[in-house]
This record gives C-alpha cells, structure tokens and sequence, in this order.
C-alpha cells in the first residue's frame, strides 16, 4: 500500500536528483565539446541536455503530483490491484528477497560464462531456476537443462559460425 | 518493373526462404500460444538467429514470428482465459464462454480462418500503399525527416498506457541512452568513460531481450506457484460455411479497421481489436449473443487485431518509421542487415521489397496450413507451466545476446537492461517507448543534425518546406489530442470519485 501510494513521490524524487546529476555533473565530464563548434544546437551535448531538462521538467512534475495525491484515498482500480498483486504474488518481504536471488543467480550464471564457458554455465542455471521457480519434477528438468544447451551451442558454431565461450574447456 | 519482379522473385525463391517462413509461423504460433510469452518476445528471442542469414531470409523469419505470434494469442484466449498477446484480450469476450460450451474447436477455427482472410487484407494493402508513399518521401530532405520522425515520436502516446508521463520518462531514457557512443559530426565521446565497446554506442539486441524478456523472468520469483489452468477440451465440431458467411461481413469490417488503425503508428492490435468487435455488436442481428459465446465476436476480434500486421509495416517500409514495438523490433533487423527501411530502400533495393512483399503474401497461406494442422498441438503449448518457460528463455537471452558481438561485454548490457526494466515494470513505467525512443533517437538527433549543418545554423529550415509544415502541424495536433485525451480522464476520475462519496 505504502509503494501504491509514494510510488509517484519516489519516482520523482529520484528521476529529478539522478537528471540534475547526469546534467551538472556526468555531462560536463563526459560529453566533449570541442572548443571549434560555434553553433549551439550542433554541439555534442546540446541533444543530451535538451532530453535532460525535459526529464527534469517530468520528475518534477511527478514529484509533485504525486505529493498532491499522496493524501488522497487510492482510487479502485488502485486498490483492486494491489490486491490482485497480494493474490498472485509472495508477500513483499519475501518478493524482495527472491528478487535479490534472482538478481544474484543472474550475475552468478554470467560469471560462470567466463568460468566455465556458456554449455555448463547453461546447464547449471536452468536447473537452477527452475528449482527456484518452484519446479521439482526434475525427470522433465534434467533432459531440457542440457540438450537445449547444448543444441544452441552447435548451433550458433556450426551453423551460425559463432563460437561460444568454452570457459576453462577452452 | 517486370525485371525487377523477376530478379525479386529468384531472390525469395529459395529454399531457404520458404522454410524458414514456416519455421516463423510455427514459432509465433507457439510462442503466441504460450500465457505470459508475447509476439514481441518471440520476435526478440527469433532475431540473433538471423545473423547467419541472408537479408531477406532473416526478416521472412521475423515476419513469420510476428504473424504466427498474433494469431497464437487467440489459442489461450479462447481455451484458459488468458490472451497469449495483449491483441487477444478481446477474443476471450466469447472465445472462452464458447469453449466452456464445448465448441473450443468451432470458435479456435473460426479465429484462424479470420486471421488468415484479415491478415491477407493488410498484406495487400501494404503491397499497394507502401510503393505509394515511399516515391512521395523520397523528396524527403534532412528537415522533413525531422519533422517527420518527430510526428513518430507522437506514437509513445499510443504506446504509453494510461500514465503519459511514465511514458514520456520512458521515452527519454532510450533517447539518453542512444546517445551514448562517439559523436557523429565531431568524433568526440559522448559518456563513454574510457569504455572501448561502448564508442560505436549500445547494441540494440541487448536492450531489447534485456528490456523485453528479463523482467518477466525476475517477476516470475515474486509469484506464487499457482494451480495451472488445463483447458476441458477441443471437442470435433468446426465452423460450417453457413457459420462462415454469417460472420463474413464483420470479417470483412474488421480487416480494413485493422488496415486502418495499424496503418495509423501508436494504435496497434488491441484497439483495433476491441473497436472491430464493438461495430459488429452494433450492427449484429444477435448483438444479444455477444459476450455469450457468439461466432461472429471471434471473428470481429481476430479480424480486427489480425488486419494490422501487414498494415504497420507500411510507415515502417515506406518511411522507416515503426508503427509499433514489434515493428521496432523488425526495424532493428533490417538495421542489422544493413538496410535501412525507407525511401531509399525503395530506391536502391526494390527487389529486395518485392521479395519481402512475395514472403508475406507466402506468410498469409502458411498461417492458414500451420494453424489449421496444428490447432490441437498448440493447444497442448498453452498448458506449459512457466516454471519450465524461463529457465529456457533466459538461456535463448544468454546466447542470443552474446551472439550479437561475441563479447560478455553485451550480456552485461542484457543483464542491466533487465534490471533496468524490472524496476520500470515495478513503477509501470511502459518499456515500448523507451525502445522506439532508443530506436529513433539516433535518426531524429542525425536528421536535425544535418538540417542545422545545411542551413548553417538557422532554424528557419524547419519552416522553410510545406511538408515539414505538414508533419509539424501533425506533431500539434497529436500532443494535442493526447492533453485532451489525459485532461479527460483526469475529469472522468474525479467525476467517478465525487459520484462514490
């Protein structure tokens, strides 16, 4: 309920600080303009502060509707789903929790690219996933976790002509 | 002319080519027929895929996908309830109390048979107008297609959803992020912070799996495992020709709404859908029926969502500009290959435009052998639980996007896009415009690049030409109509609110 209703204010907040940022100090450092350019729209930064204070202009605007609304009751379809999302979804302690597995499992499976290369990198993550997505009938899991890896491999090099990464099977 | 049909018709005429059409319409039915797997995922999915190929072959196999993906939406729809696609949502209004009545074989059939009559429609619409418009744009200058893409941009409203705003923050985090890369005009770097794969700016095809199939895949964790929907059954009866030529005008009526609206960027299959169904309501004998089950709503709705395919490929072809994200998608392939959809492709690769017009033509008939032969099959795909789904999709992403570059450097791209749209998914912040933003960015930064560079300087070269009057007059009266649209609702909702107290 609280996400429901902040979720404007927060948005905001954050879109108005990260552009004022990207504008004041990402930009200064990191766009070259060269010292020759006298026209002002032709400038490599021109473009990218024009989408910067337009998107300061949105996250302002945001910020303050949705202080204006905050105090406001939620509107039904706010509140109908929010309790759809109650229905089909873990509540929100345990939803950031698996988001965060998630997230982690993701960079996992990327460092046993490099590692291990992409076939038994594949072969652990899908089997792993699947196990986390609640999956237990692993007869079914086992055999997909590791012809389809396997399958796109031979693939990508022998039909596509692009090596995949073998890791330390290199 | 004649030649040019001949040497198109040698360049579609392969083996290849016809097989791999039907691969694409076999993979969009499927993915369509699949809950929670969208046209535009598949399309995403499809497209590292076609690297390997040439041309013309990649973009059959993509067209394929899209085709077979819309139509597969009805398959869910009409069995469990659960559109495959956003475009099928109005197919359920009698599609499902039809099957619960035991007749999911009759309206499954009576969706196909209108899908192919719509889709062939569009195509033949396309064929014509997209030659049309292209030899009137290829007097398009630097300023007019300024204007013209700025018109385009106008279609983040469309895509946008109900919070405008959200869609307009969207749409500029992908214009910031195509500006990342080396500068254009001056060479400079533009926020590029040392990082050598990042000077020639960031690929598409990471942005687009990350932005498209990710997040579904990290939401599915949050969820709870539910029962999974099992449809009763087909049963044997199909649609008899009396049924056919009862429902044959609404057919006919959505086909050409759906040309219409998917001619119009921004609108896009839901729409179309849903206004297709509404007008055969009105002018149905048994509007009664509707929402009951009744034939004639299947076929409104199919054919209306059906007759946009072809038609949002005519200001993608004709003008390089996407009518919606699937077409954005199938803008990017084209880049991909080299080839930039246009005026100018018509100037200078007209036969491979005939040879993509002869594949459609193609797609619409394979439609109709795919879906008739594997009604029961794909009916059996919808039953798949995702917990099986995306494990496997994650790893279509994981190959998909190394394939790109060959460098881990685009699957670090992948994976923060994913995060990126996670958290726009969970603040509803819509990821189709930030695509078409990311897609465009770079053609509306060159074109008004340029024009200045001509012009020395002056903005007068905007207002100089009659036809940028025209698009920018068109960019003002859609922002316009979209501030009224959003004023309306605003007041629809206090209305609402004040009428509850």
């Amino acid at each position: 309920m609280f996400f429901a209703r902040f979720s404007d204010v927060i948005l905001g907040a954050v879109l108005s600080a990260g552009t004022l940022f990207m504008l004041f100090v990402i930009v200064p450092i990191s766009v070259q303009v060269p010292k020759s350019n006298k026209v002002l729209a032709l400038s490599p930064d021109f473009w990218i502060k024009i989408i910067l204070w337009f998107m300061l202009l949105l996250g302002v605007q945001l910020l303050y509707q949705g202080l204006k609304t905050a105090k406001e009751l939620l509107a039904d379809e706010e509140i109908a789903a929010i309790e759809d999302a109650k229905t089909h979804h873990h509540p929100m302690g345990r939803s950031v929790f698996m988001v965060m597995v998630a997230i982690t499992n993701l960079f996992v499976y990327f460092f046993l690219i490099d590692w291990l290369g992409m076939v038994i990198a594949s072969i652990i993550s899908v089997i792993t996933f699947a196990l986390l997505c609640g999956e237990r009938r692993i007869k079914i899991i086992l055999p997909i976790a590791v012809i389809l890896p396997i399958g796109l491999y031979y693939f990508f090099l022998k039909v596509a002509h692009i090596p995949m990464p073998l890791g330390i099977f290199e | 002319m004649v030649e040019n049909l001949g040497i198109a018709f040698q360049l579609f005429a392969t083996m290849d080519n016809v097989i791999m059409l039907f691969i694409g319409v076999v993979v969009g039915c499927t993915v369509g027929a699949i809950p929670g797997m969208t046209a535009t995922m598949g399309v995403a999915l499809t497209l590292p895929f076609t690297f390997y190929l040439p041309p013309v072959t990649g973009i059959l196999l993509l067209i394929g996908v899209y085709k077979g993906g819309i139509y597969g939406g009805s398959i869910p729809a009409i069995l469990i309830k659960t559109p495959g696609t956003p475009a099928a949502a109005c197919t359920v209004l009698d599609g499902f109390p039809l099957a619960q009545k035991g007749h999911a074989n009759k309206a499954l059939h009576m969706a196909l048979y209108s899908s192919c009559f719509a889709d062939f429609v569009s195509n033949i619409a396309l064929i014509f107008f997209a030659g049309f418009i292209a030899s009137f744009a290829l007097r398009f200058g630097p300023p007019e297609f300024f204007a013209l893409i700025l018109f385009s941009l106008t279609i983040i409203a469309g895509v946008a959803g109900d919070n405008l705003a959200r869609g307009l923050i969207s749409a500029c985090f992908g214009l910031l992020l195509a500006t990342i890369g080396l500068d254009l005009i001056y060479g400079t770097e533009r926020m590029i912070f040392g990082e050598p794969e990042l000077m020639g700016g960031i690929k598409f095809i990471p942005v687009l799996i990350g932005l498209f199939a990710l997040p579904e895949i990290i939401d599915h964790y949050t969820r709870k495992l539910e029962t999974h929907k099992r449809f009763a059954g087909l049963g044997d009866e199909g649609v008899t020709m009396a049924e056919w030529k009862r429902c044959f005008k609404s057919v006919v009526r959505g086909s050409f709404i759906g040309v219409i609206m998917g001619a119009i960027p921004g609108i896009g299959g839901a729409p179309s859908a849903f206004l297709s169904y509404s007008e055969a309501k009105r002018t149905s004998k048994v509007s009664e029926n509707f929402g009951k089950g009744e034939l004639e709503g299947i076929a409104a709705a199919e054919s209306g969502n059906n007759g946009v395919c072809g038609a949002t490929m005519i200001p993608l072809l004709a003008l390089g500009v996407p009518g919606d994200v699937i077409t954005a998608v199938i803008l990017g392939a084209f880049m991909i290959h080299g080839l930039q959809p246009g005026p100018i492709l018509f100037e200078q690769n007209i036969t491979i435009v005939y040879a993509i017009f002869m594949g459609i033509m193609l797609s619409s008939i394979y439609l109709l052998v795919v879906g008739k032969v594997g009604i029961k099959l794909f009916a059996q795909v919808s039953d798949v639980p995702n917990s099986f789904l995306y494990p496997i999709v994650l790893v279509l992403c994981v190959f998909g996007a190394y394939a790109v570059g060959n460098t881990m450097f685009d699957l670090i791209v992948m994976f923060v896009m994913g995060l990126v749209g996670y958290f726009m998914l969970k603040f509803k912040i819509p990821a189709a415009p930030f695509l078409i933003a990311f897609i465009l960015g770079p053609l509306l930064e060159d074109s008004f690049r340029q024009s200045l560079q001509l012009s020395r300087g002056s903005f007068d070269i905007f207002v100089r030409n009659p036809m940028c009057w025209v698009f920018l007059a068109m960019t003002v009266i859609s922002i316009a109509m979209v501030i009224r649209r959003n004023i309306k609702l605003k007041k629809d909702k206090e209305l609402k609110a004040m009428l509850l107290e």
